[in-house]
């Protein structure tokens, strides 16, 4: 190796030290090199300082150096150290330094003549520390010395510009996170903000469903792949599926996805805008598996049920810790990142929000939940007071319809209280003008005296009729229950009728069978159940027709079937349901109670009634009275049944 | 119109309303009976002792002693005469042989009843 000078050096160093070419950490490694290779040394290691663990850490060294790499040295702690503390260079002959407080340090040194450590610094501070060893070769004279001392000062000014643009990096890096988590905290805000404003949008607890799952998983929202919601019943027992969101594969969640980047819009915008479920009618995979689901409220039902008995929030990687989330919420897809986060009320927990990340994988991190948490929260407010809306509808629904009975019983009340009265007053002179009407019907000579005659029976007639229905609606029947023949009752009511069914021109047919066995019931009641029918279908059939009037056992059901049948107007379908109703009446004449009556006597005899028009003309009362209601024998046909008149 | 040849059997009409005992008094007759009336229950006490009917017919709801109260008066004093209870209210419907009456039968402009009641007491 040719000897070269110290200028030479110098100019090498300079020349290194200010190559445009090389990063900072190339420039002090290719340094070191040209250091040792020019002026003898073994090692040279460049030792920066880090100011505020104040350590020391091994920056570079030459390539043949064999100092252990990452060593590095508390400020203070071994020769390196000493230097850096002291601010002073210190130059040490191995062979023939005396110190004795030197020498426990020199240990680390040994096989090395020549050591030098020089601190790499200004007027103001520290920038770490330079060491050169030799193995041999001559003591190192003063000129060698001041060499070393230049180039540290040269090495100086190089690690100061490095520490600098470091530390500037930093400040960079930093301000630049801070930037990002800034925007993430307002990005994250403003959408809590827009969920509470889309909430309010709705009182509808589908919609709630639907706004707060959208905020979990779009992309403007938390983002999730999929998410779920769970809600406690009512009863408090079951916890149940309500509904999922999210894409059925991945393709669709990138074709989604896609969509939603490209749409530019707010959350909230987006909900306004933008209700797809409102027309959405096929329900997604995650949709129909969420509403499957129903577990009882206990602790041994897993994780959904412990968030919400423990209001816990649960972050997994593995689903498959938990049966009922693999068998059921997994069971068709493979496992994802998940978390369950509960939906808190005012009074404690009401459901549970699941998310995952089914396509991207990507795993669910404590801020994810943290954020969650808070979405969940105020959805868990929205839902609760849409179910206290509901509730009270449902409760001024209840009010009305007990507010209307109310009116009702109210005109049965007062209606019971004027029969008593105004019956009395109106029957008796009806009793006479009628009575002695049928009278001068009867001695009348001119067929006009007779027809008007004949007008006035019928008008009391309908008046009497009228009266006896207010007279039975508004009272308590008491019932009078014997084994009547049924056939008996419909003969003698035929009987009774007769007249009105002749005036209007109304053919008869009787099926009656002779097999139908005794019925317990009162004879009077069915009596007026079979008039009021009677009547019924002779209003009906102005201008004449036929009454078929059926009876007969029906064995299997236990039951005797009556059916009494018109050829009338027949019945407008929309009122078919109404007709039994208390002062429900499709007619000009009457107060409607008629029918009212015939139920009320059939459902106290246990039995039922139904009314359908028939297929060509008219209506077809059907009654089904019980065989053996009360111990009569079946199979006992009565032939000279009657009830209890006939036995006077 | 009064149809002759029948024995002729004695019925007391008890009833407060003018226009019902006449009309019953006619049709009675038409049939052949022989009819005493009374507009009220003491009355037709009195008309009982006096004629002795062989039926009477005798209206529920009047002013004063009701036709329950004289129908008990007329069982105390041990007389077997039949009773048709005649009201224009349905309620007893179910009692009248509680009552110790012979028939009971709501008041209607259509006699029928009434006449084949008597009928077949009379008979």
């Amino acid at each position: 190796m040719t000897q070269i000078t110290s200028t030479e050096i110098l100019s090498g160093v300079i020349e290194i030290a200010n190559n445009p070419n090389l990063e900072s950490i190339q420039r002090f490694k290719r340094l070191m090199d040209y250091l040792s290779e020019n002026c003898s040394l073994d090692v040279c290691a460049l030792y920066s300082l880090d100011p505020e663990k104040n350590i020391l850490t091994l920056l570079v060294q030459n390539e043949k150096g064999n100092t252990d790499p990452g060593r590095t040295y508390p400020v203070g702690a071994g020769l390196v150290g000493k230097a850096a503390l002291e601010r002073k260079i210190i130059i040490i002959d191995t062979e023939t330094q005396q110190d004795e407080k030197l020498a426990a340090l020199l240990s680390e040194h040994q096989g090395y003549s020549q050591l030098a450590f020089i601190p790499l610094m200004d007027d103001h501070s520290l920038y770490g520390v330079l060491c050169l060893k030799a193995r041999s070769g001559k003591r190192w004279d003063e000129d060698k010395v001041c060499l070393f001392s230049v180039v540290a000062k040269g090495l100086t000014g190089a690690i100061r510009g490095l520490q600098l643009r470091e530390e500037h990096r930093k400040a960079i890096t930093l301000s630049e996170r801070s930037t990002s988590e800034k925007e993430t905290i307002v990005r994250e805000l403003s959408l809590l903000y827009e969920l509470s404003q889309a909430l309010m949008t709705t009182i509808k607890l589908e919609d709630l469903f639907h706004i707060t799952l959208a905020a979990v998983t779009m992309g403007k929202g938390l983002g999730f792949n999929r998410a779920m919601l769970f809600l406690v019943s009512e009863n408090k027992k079951l916890i149940e599926g309500k509904i999922g969101v999210g894409p059925d594969s991945a393709e669709e969640a990138g074709k989604v996805w896609k969509e939603l980047a490209e749409n530019g819009k707010g959350f909230l915008e987006w909900v306004k805008s933008h209700r797809r479920w409102k027309t959405s009618k096929v329900s997604s995979l995650i949709d129909r598996t969420v509403r499957e689901v129903k577990l009882p409220l206990r602790e041994e039902s897993g994780l959904l049920a412990e968030a919400v008995l423990f209001e816990k929030t649960f972050i997994s990687g593995n689903p498959h810790q938990d049966s009922i989330i693999s068998q059921q919420i997994f069971s068709r897809v493979p496992a994802a990142p998940y978390a369950l986060v509960p939906v808190c009320g005012k009074k404690g927990a009401i459901g549970v929000i699941m998310v995952d990340n089914l396509f991207n994988q990507k795993p669910i991190t404590e801020h994810d939940v943290k954020l969650l948490t808070m979405l969940a929260n105020q959805a868990g407010l929205a839902i609760e007071n849409s179910r206290l809306y509901e509730n009270l509808g449902v409760m001024n629904e209840e009010l009305r319809v007990a507010q209307e009975k109310l009116i009702q019983n109210e005109k049965f009340a007062t209606l019971g209280m004027m029969s008593s009265v105004v019956v009395h007053e109106i029957k008796n002179p009806l009793v006479a003008i009628g009575g002695f009407a049928r009278r001068l019907e009867k001695s009348s000579t001119t067929p006009t005296e007779k027809s008007y005659s004949k007008i006035i029976v019928k008008e009391v007639e309908r008046l009497e009729k009228t009266l006896t229905d207010i007279l039975i609606f508004s009272k308590e029947p008491k019932f009078d229950l014997k084994a009547n023949n049924l056939n008996q009752i419909l003969e003698d009511t035929l009987t009774l009728v007769s007249e009105n069914l002749d005036d209007t021109g109304i053919q008869v047919e009787k099926n009656l069978s002779p097999d139908l066995p005794l019925i317990l019931c009162d004879f009077q009641q069915i009596k007026q159940v079979f008039i009021n029918l009677f009547y019924n279908s002779i209003e009906t059939m102005e201008e004449g027709g036929t009454l078929t009037v059926k009876s007969y056992p029906v064995r299997e059901d236990n039951t005797a079937v009556i059916e009494v049948s018109d050829t009338g107007k027949g019945i407008p379908p929309e009122v078919l349901n109404n007709i039994f109703n208390p002062f429900f009446t499709t007619r000009d004449k009457g107060v409607g109670l008629g029918l009212s009556i015939v139920q009320k006597i059939i459902s106290y005899h246990r039995g039922s009634i139904e009314a359908r028009n028939n297929l060509e003309k008219g209506v077809t009362f059907t009654i089904r009275l019980p065989l053996h209601g009360n111990g009569i024998p079946i199979g006992h046909t009565g032939t000279g049944g009657g009830g209890d008149e006939k036995k006077r | 119109m009064r149809k002759r040849g029948k024995r002729s059997k004695k019925i007391l009409v008890i009833d407060d309303e003018e226009n019902v005992r006449l009309l019953y008094q006619e049709e009675l007759q038409d049939e052949g009976y022989e009819v005493i009336l009374a507009s009220n229950g003491l009355e037709g006490l009195e008309k009982l002792n006096a004629h002795n009917p062989d039926l009477i017919t005798l209206d529920i709801h009047m002013a004063g002693f009701d036709g329950l109260d004289i129908l008990k008066l007329i069982r105390e004093r041990s007389r077997n005469v039949p009773v048709i209870l005649c009201t224009a209210y349905g309620e007893y419907k179910q009692d009248f042989r509680s009552w110790s009456s012979d028939a009971y039968i709501e008041k209607s402009s259509d006699l029928n009843e009434l006449l084949t009641k008597v009928k077949e007491i009379l008979k």
